[in-house]
């Protein structure tokens, strides 16, 4: 029966039919042949929708649209040119610092890169970088959108885990420096060669960073908010979403009134999108998981003789792999719940495979035949894909190396998070 | 495709589904801006006046949060917008992407009522038991799980529209309604 559903769930999915009802179909069929009547299979879905982490997820993602509407990532663009324009190649270090720094607003990587790219491309292009350069160039540092907290699918590993976001979202800040100071370390010497934009200018910095201070509060709101326990996950995501229509409404006025409740609208779909997927694959785990699935995965491999690291290792492979063919959200549902259990046998805390789940997910987002980010920049920018794809190869060999760092050493991520809230 | 270039005819049909669009946006603006009101509130009552926070916050704007996102699948489905892996499509030939689109659309229309028919039964039960949830509000918990039944449904009649437009193209004005 598992083969049967599994391949049907398969076929489905291949076909190009949506990934929820491929999901869904398999699921309702599962549960049918297991004679549960269909009134627990709705009962299901409205019972996972009343979880109230959940709602941190929309509010997110308003966040998002509205500052990808907004002119915040212009405004960081501008901040970030006042420190690093006196560089050689300062467009890409301007690329890499305001695309961490919008991250750090953002959960989600798509509209960083939309927004990013949006003001970023038009002017590398004009200044003569290249543009597989700079397609690579965004689209990998969009990749800290859901690394550097807040991030949509950290949230959404922490409820499948039932793991803590505040501990997920620190685990997430020392990893995405790293990557951010491997990523400036490749410009450095990649854009030796490239212009600077005129000498620094303390001045400029003084009036960029005024500009800049009401989408920079967004972070210190939502992360103060919540590691100073004034701020529930849900609080900080909704102050974010207010704070987000106000800053781009009343402050930079890129969005008019008239705009809101279309952009509010739009915002609920994109988490419409997401909500779904994880319902029906929700459904589908509850069936594997109670037809032993898990359960018989964890003590195979645990009667292997297999260790901690060699199952992440593997994991990895296997995250790679499916990440080629899935987003990032269907990646998390379909994989994480049925390797769960494993890690609870073999020892490997959940905060640290969450972080490596994230990488992979990111390295998700820049490999084809499904790299979300490869499309967005090459739909924006008029590249081919191919060009923007051969951009991203260095820096896809760099997060290669930095998954492998936090593979192996997890207290890289776990290092903040045990300071704050003790191991 | 063609037809959603040109202009759509604007008949009562198309006229009603603009109709039935706008309410659905302002519909989400209202649970939005409901959802963001509640938590600042929260927020603000639990630094001056913590003995006057609610109960009932987290549990409402779960709610609005749960019908939401329900009233958005339709719209997603007429769209077209769900997530699929459809990276292999295009190297399906046009006539089975065409047989692959036409059963999509009656598997998800027969999905969704499947569910939507589950919903139902589900609301029903529940206000034939009376449950209500457990803080001070005593919310009908029908009230919240008919959320269910009403987006699946409707997002099974989205999927006959769709199957409809797909062999009678002059209905795809339903469309352009939603954009």
């Amino acid at each position: 029966m598992i083969t049967l559903i599994f391949g049907l769930f398969l076929v489905l999915l291949f076909s190009g039919v949506a990934i929820y009802l491929a999901l869904g179909v398999s699921a309702i069929i599962a549960w049918h042949e297991e004679g549960i009547p269909l009134v627990a299979f709705s009962q299901f879905f409205a019972d996972h929708l009343n979880t109230p982490t959940f709602v941190a997820v929309p509010m997110f993602v308003i966040a998002a649209t509205f500052m990808e509407r907004g002119r915040i990532s212009q405004v960081l663009v501008d901040f970030a040119l006042s420190i690093f324009g006196s560089l050689k190649g300062a467009l890409a270090y301007v690329c890499i610092a305001a695309t961490a720094l919008f991250a750090a607003i953002s959960g989600s990587s798509v509209a960083t890169a939309l927004a990013m790219g949006k003001s970023l491309i038009p002017q590398m292009r004009a200044r003569g970088y290249p543009d597989a350069f700079t397609t690579g160039t965004l689209g990998a540092a969009a990749t800290l959108g859901i690394l550097i907290p807040p991030s949509l699918p950290m949230i959404i590993y922490a409820l499948v885990v039932e793991e803590s976001v505040p501990r997920l979202f620190l685990a997430g800040v020392v990893p995405g420096l790293i990557q951010v100071g491997l990523f400036l370390m490749y410009v450095r010497w990649r854009g030796r060669n490239m212009p600077s934009e005129g000498k620094f200018d303390p001045a400029a910095v003084r009036r960029a960073s005024a500009r800049a201070i009401p989408g920079l509060t967004m972070p210190l709101v939502v992360f103060g908010g919540i590691y100073s326990g004034l701020l529930t996950v849900n609080e900080a995501a909704s102050a974010a979403a207010a704070m987000a229509i106000l800053i781009s409404w009343l402050f930079y006025r890129a969005v008019s009134a008239g705009e809101i409740p279309f952009l509010l609208s739009d915002s609920f779909r994109e988490t419409a999108k997401i909500m779904i997927i994880i319902l029906a694959a929700l459904g589908l785990a509850h069936w594997l998981i109670g037809q032993g699935v898990a359960r018989a995965l964890a003590d195979y491999l645990n009667d292997s003789g297999l260790t901690a690291v060699q199952i992440l290792l593997i994991s990895n492979l296997i995250m790679l792999f499916l990440g080629m063919f899935l987003e990032v959200i269907s990646v998390i549902l379909i994989f994480v719940p049925l390797i769960v259990l494993t890690l609870e046998t073999v020892g490997i805390d959940k905060v640290h495979f969450g972080i490596v789940v994230i990488i992979n997910m990111e390295l998700a987002l820049l490999t084809p035949p499904i790299g979300l980010n490869l499309f967005v920049l090459s739909g924006i920018s008029g590249v081919p894909i191919k060009d923007v794809m051969k951009g991203c190869i260095p820096y896809v060999f760099l997060m290669a190396c930095l998954l492998m760092l936090i593979t192996l050493v997890p207290e890289i991520s776990l290092f903040l998070p045990n300071l704050v809230y003790g191991t | 495709m063609s037809a959603t270039h040109s202009k759509p005819p604007r008949g009562p049909i198309y006229r009603a589904a603009k109709i039935l669009g706008l309410l659905n946006v302002a519909i989400l603006t209202v649970f939005a801006l409901g959802i963001v009101a509640i938590k600042l509130n929260e927020t603000a009552l639990r630094v001056v006046y913590p003995r006057g926070l609610p109960d009932w916050g987290a549990e409402v704007s779960t709610y609005m949060m749960a019908w939401g996102l329900m009233l958005s699948l339709p719209v997603l489905v007429i769209r077209g917008e769900n997530i699929a892996a459809d990276f292999l499509v295009n190297l399906i030939p046009e006539r089975v992407r065409r047989a692959i689109g036409l059963g999509e659309d009656v598997a998800g229309a027969v999905f969704c009522a499947f569910v939507a028919y589950g919903g139902y039964l589900a609301t029903d039960l529940a206000h034939m038991l009376g449950q209500i949830s457990d803080t001070s509000l005593q919310f009908p918990m029908w009230m919240y799980i008919m959320a269910v039944p009403v987006g699946f449904g409707l997002a099974s009649v989205a999927y006959l529209l769709r199957l409809t437009a797909r062999v009678w193209p002059a209905i795809k004005f339903w469309k352009a309604a939603g954009e």
